[in-house]
């Protein structure tokens, strides 16, 4: 059946208004990244593109100064750049990894029917709510201002999205395949490694983009568990502040579009398993 | 050194601060690196070659001693919750804090700070030198004592200054208008109620650069804070306090609740998103000639009055601007002028830290008076002049401008503390709150003020045992009884 | 396929531990399965909550000068659980985090779901479009914040483009700041939402939809008896993730806002982190964050055995 062609226009017309909406405030952060300062605030008029483009912004958070401008800076976007992919990145293994090995155990031996209450009620509250504990902890241990410190609270938060998304996985993988392999004589290990999780693989990969991107984004987290060595994206992004200018919004623009960079390579690598990925999970019912 | 006059010798506080550091290194008690967490705006002023050609302080330091320095920036209204933080859990990132002077309390009371005062009896800082330290004495106390013992190194010179537009002032197409609508002559204003005159003035008015706003005092969260001390202070002959004698708070008083109605009226004369303003937003309204006249920090001349390097002017209100004394009210024909010492970007040991007294010095050195009036000129950070050496210096005064090397020295002789005894961070932002709510509407001004005042009790209440009835007390003697004739 | 052996099918695959009892090793594979994330929970929980626990009966605060674990010397009974019950700014933050949720989740739930509902059918220009409605959740919420504070000027873009004067405040008025900050993250979060409800209304079988299509019903018939009740366990899934990562809502709001003009944008998380570090009243936030801990376990607890029971 077609749809009449005025219903047509009308359906792109509402896609149209609606990425319109989408990129609106991208369109004015990426310009942004270009102006130079006397064109980042608004108050002499408004302007979509920079007047006088300039690569300034970008060059002077990669270089900690730029030409032309009086202000410097101590310390640049690199180790706030490697200090957020590394983290971000273990945290992600540290929650996909314990996740997915977890709730297979939960959903195919039966084992441990409580866990999952437990670790939704991890995700449940505001990190807040139990930050000055986690704070003295990680002073304990040595594990403020550390990349595993930080990679650990991040596989912690992120477990109970890996967990309970791999478990609807799980879930929709029907027995009876794993169970013509057992009779045929594989072990649980090799009926785990070798036939059940290549079945959910899309599944994995849209979980491991989502843990990323949970991990990624956290501003919260690192701005109390991390001081100066492995201050990440959004904390670094703060501070870029002048005694002249005040909040240097070129810079943080800047920074706002390096930062995008990695989720949306990660998601265009994994794009042909997005919507299968989450299909697979949401097929039951 | 870049000149002369920052020369020092043995016999000087700078000199005998790296002596003790090669003593320290000789004997195998120096660190080969001292962190230090900073407002993210000031990092400049030591790191910055001033003035051109010559290196920065941070070079010479680590040329002379050998001794990295290692910076880290935070957000300046953000910062002192990054050092609690590191307080706290025992942390230990830090040899250095700085925050906002006003914090000291706090910070000495959660055990934060190191207790200077030995390395200060043996390494005489010059501090409070004549003809050179602070202004006066009294002044020294304040800015780096806590309890009667040393703990903070001053690094900024927060009292809040008036600079005007004094070529609009002068303007007689500006002196007319003024002259007809209030039956006045438009002049730097010596009170309050002449000050809400020239703000109601201005807030619409378009002399050729756009539509004015005629309040450009700081009203925002946080910040506006100082606005409002600087307007309660004068509220009574000589000193309206905060606080009475016996501890309770003034604030919902009748002369409290006069200050917080003109305070909250007074926003009806601001910017457009005035209440999401930093310093720099309210700075750049007067650079962009939008406001006639503030009570601010006083970098807004260094950073918008002058020419480049280059030869372009600063701003549009290069060659514009000037300076007065601060305001207050008559009595009879005497005038209260109070300003009030806010922020003031201060350091501290870090009670974490391993090597204090190579710290010590190095804190020594970067505030004795020739160090710290040759950095007060660097324009790459906010640190502001307040040693009486300062003032003497061209270069400071090539960057304030001759006109503030009067007006800040006056000004400070007229300022109040705002609050600086533990407790401070919840006592400035109950009452900021409150102050935010009714400037925005939520709440009638006396709401609010009873509010606060609530809030304030049962702060003090709590925080009775830890000795603040006895601080506020101790407060009230460093208020200054200086009053001008009208 | 009907619906009755849809869930009879769903029974089957979901053994409830079909392999219990099959095998030993089986059993101790699961268990080593188990270990790290059970590790995990008991690191994270065992000390947090005693820890909170003691100094929620005190009233120490950093800036006692002792140590927290000295904190008896400052007992106080249940003092800061009073104040708790009575505090009109916790309760406040409470309500704002619920009215936040209360308009965000909803309206970022049917505009994902009319997205979605465009994108069943290939149409030109379907992989541009469904790419660039994905970006706004592969941004960082702080960058979000940053991006809304700077249009929301009353000097800024926004009321430029809609011809608004500058006096026109969006963050700094007391209502309209809650509608920035709503506006921010129905604009972050709505992507997920459509993602998800895509991929469901994806996992609706296609001959289902042909068979409804054959029979004449309308659109609008088809989506309401076809589509949505195979969607049930996507749509609770979807909301349900939502809710609770929009009553955690910290970094766009202290960011846009700092939970201003005043505390009309507090929620909870702004509310706590103000006490934790500005305030610096810890046996209080202590006080708090373990009751929210239980009522949120208990919450937590009776939705899933009702679920369970809805299920089995």
């Amino acid at each position: 059946m077609k749809p009449s062609p005025g219903a047509l226009a009308l359906k792109y017309l509402f896609i149209l208004l609606a990425c319109a909406v989408v990129l609106y405030p991208l369109l004015w952060m990426v310009t942004m990244a270009f102006k130079p300062y006397p064109e980042w605030t608004t108050v002499a008029g408004l302007t979509w593109l920079p007047q006088d483009p300039t690569w300034q912004n970008f060059e002077f958070i990669f270089r900690g100064h730029a030409e032309g401008l009086v202000v410097s800076l101590d310390r640049t976007i690199t180790g706030p750049l490697i200090a957020s992919l590394v983290t971000s990145i273990c945290g992600t293994a540290l929650a996909v990894v314990s996740g997915t090995l977890a709730s297979y155990a939960v959903v195919r031996f039966g084992l441990a029917q409580s866990l999952p209450l437990s670790v939704l009620q991890l995700r449940l509250f505001p990190p807040l709510a139990v930050m000055i504990p986690v704070m003295v902890m990680w002073a304990f241990i040595g594990a403020v201002d550390t990349w595993w410190g930080l990679s650990l609270i991040y596989g912690i938060v992120t477990l109970p999205f890996a967990f309970w998304l791999m478990k609807t996985f799980f879930e929709e993988v029907p027995v009876e395949i794993e169970d013509a392999a057992r009779v045929s004589g594989c072990s649980y290990w090799r009926v785990f490694y070798r036939i059940t999780l290549p079945i959910v693989k899309p599944g994995l990969a849209t979980c491991a983009l989502f843990v990323f991107i949970l991990n990624w984004s956290d501003y919260l987290l690192a701005l109390m568990l991390t001081q100066k060595e492995w201050v990440t994206l959004p904390v670094y992004m703060a501070t870029l502040t002048s005694a002249m200018g005040g909040q240097m919004y070129g810079m943080k623009a800047a920074l706002g579009v390096i930062a995008a960079i990695p989720p949306v390579v990660f998601g265009l690598m994994i794009q042909k398993h997005l919507v299968r990925g989450l299909t697979f999970g949401a097929l039951k019912q | 050194m870049p000149a002369e006059r920052f020369q020092y010798n043995n016999t000087m506080s700078e000199g005998r601060a790296i002596e003790g550091i090669k003593a320290l290194q000789a004997a195998g008690n120096a660190p080969a690196k001292i962190s230090m967490l900073l407002t993210d705006g000031a990092i400049g002023q030591i790191t910055n070659p001033f003035p051109e050609g010559a290196p920065s302080a941070k070079e010479v330091w680590e040329r002379e001693t050998g001794i990295e320095i290692d910076i880290i920036g935070a957000p300046a209204e953000d910062i002192f919750k990054k050092v609690m933080q590191d307080v706290t859990t025992g942390g230990g990132t830090f040899d250095i804090y700085t925050g906002p002077w006003n914090s000291t309390g706090d910070l000495v009371s959660s055990g934060g700070a190191v207790n200077c005062s030995d390395f200060v009896a043996k390494y005489q800082p010059d501090w409070g030198a004549p003809e050179r330290g602070t202004t006066t004495p009294e002044n020294e106390k304040l800015l780096y004592t806590y309890a009667g013992d040393y703990y903070s190194f001053s690094l900024d010179g927060d009292y809040q200054t008036w600079f005007y537009l004094k070529g609009l002032y002068e303007d007689p197409r500006v002196q007319e208008a003024f002259l007809t609508e209030t039956g006045a002559e438009l002049k730097t204003p010596d009170t309050w109620e002449e000050v809400d005159r020239i703000s109601k003035f201005f807030t619409g008015k378009d002399f050729g650069n756009g539509p004015m706003y005629g309040n450009g005092n700081l009203m925002s969260p946080f910040w506006g804070l100082a606005t409002f001390y600087a307007r309660f202070a004068s509220m009574d002959f000589p000193n309206f306090f905060f606080f009475n004698e016996d501890g309770s708070p003034n604030l919902n008083s009748e002369l409290g609740l006069q200050c917080a109605e003109e305070h909250v009226r007074s926003f009806e004369w601001s910017p457009p998103d005035a209440l999401t303003f930093t310093w720099a937003e309210a700075y750049a309204t007067m650079w962009n000639l939008q406001i006639p006249h503030t009570a601010i920090y006083t970098n807004l001349v260094k950073f918008g009055d002058g020419f480049n390097p280059d030869g372009t002017p600063k701003s549009k209100a290069t060659g514009m601007i000037g300076s007065h004394l601060p305001v207050g009210r008559r009595f009879g024909d005497q005038i209260n002028r109070r300003s009030v010492l806010y922020y003031s970007i201060t350091a501290w040991i870090s009670s974490q830290s391993k090597h204090p007294e190579a710290v010590y010095l190095f804190l020594q050195w970067l505030s004795s008076t020739r160090t710290y009036t040759w950095m007060a000129g660097n324009p790459g950070g906010y640190f502001d002049p307040f040693q009486q050496a300062n003032f003497k210096e061209p270069l400071v005064a090539q960057s304030y401008q001759p006109y503030s090397m009067e007006t800040i020295p006056a000004t400070i002789a007229r300022s109040v503390p705002s609050i600086n005894f533990a407790g401070q961070t919840a006592l400035d932002n109950a009452l900021d709150e409150e102050l935010q709510a009714a400037i925005t509407g939520q709440k009638s001004v006396r709401d609010a003020m009873d509010a606060a005042q609530g809030k304030w009790e049962k702060i003090i209440k709590r925080q009775a045992r830890n000795g603040i009835v006895e601080a506020i007390q101790a407060s009230r003697a460093t208020w200054p009884t200086l009053v001008d004739p009208a | 396929m009907t619906d009755q052996a849809h869930t009879g099918a769903t029974r089957t695959i979901r053994p409830q531990g079909y392999w219990v009892g099959v095998a030993r090793d089986g059993q101790k594979m699961g268990f080593w399965f188990i270990l790290p994330t059970f590790l995990l929970l008991l690191f994270i929980v065992i000390f947090p909550f005693f820890m909170q626990l003691y100094l929620s009966v005190t009233w120490w605060t950093p800036l006692e000068g002792i140590p927290w674990y000295s904190a008896w010397e400052v007992f106080s009974w249940f003092d800061n659980y009073l104040t708790l019950a009575t505090d009109p700014r916790l309760w406040g933050a409470l309500w704002r985090t619920a009215l936040i949720m209360i308009v965000a989740v909803p309206a970022q739930f049917f505009l994902g779901m009319a997205l979605a509902y465009l994108f069943i059918d290939q149409f030109p220009g379907r992989k541009l479009f469904y790419s660039i409605l994905l970006t706004p959740m592969m941004i960082v919420p702080a960058v979000v914040g940053l991006m809304f504070f700077l249009l929301f000027q009353g000097t800024g873009p926004v009321n430029a483009h809609l011809g608004l004067p500058a006096d026109f405040s969006w963050l700094t008025d007391v209502n309209r700041a809650m509608i920035s900050v709503i506006i921010a993250d129905i604009w972050q979060w709505t992507p997920l939402m459509f993602l998800i409800l895509l991929a469901g209304m994806l996992g609706v079988p296609s001959d289902q939809l042909l068979a409804a299509r054959l029979l004449g019903g309308s659109n609008w018939q088809n989506f309401v008896k076809i589509i949505l009740p195979r969607m049930k366990t996507v749509i609770i899934i979807a909301l349900v993730l939502r809710t609770v990562e929009c009553f955690k809502i910290f970094d766009l709001i202290y960011i846009m806002t700092k939970g201003g003009p005043g505390v009309q944008t507090e929620t909870i998380s702004v509310f706590l982190y103000k006490q934790t570090f500005g305030d610096l009243e810890w046996s209080y936030v202590a006080a708090i964050g373990l009751t929210i801990l239980i009522v949120l376990s208990v919450i937590a607890a009776k939705g899933l055995a009702y679920m369970a029971r809805k299920q089995g």
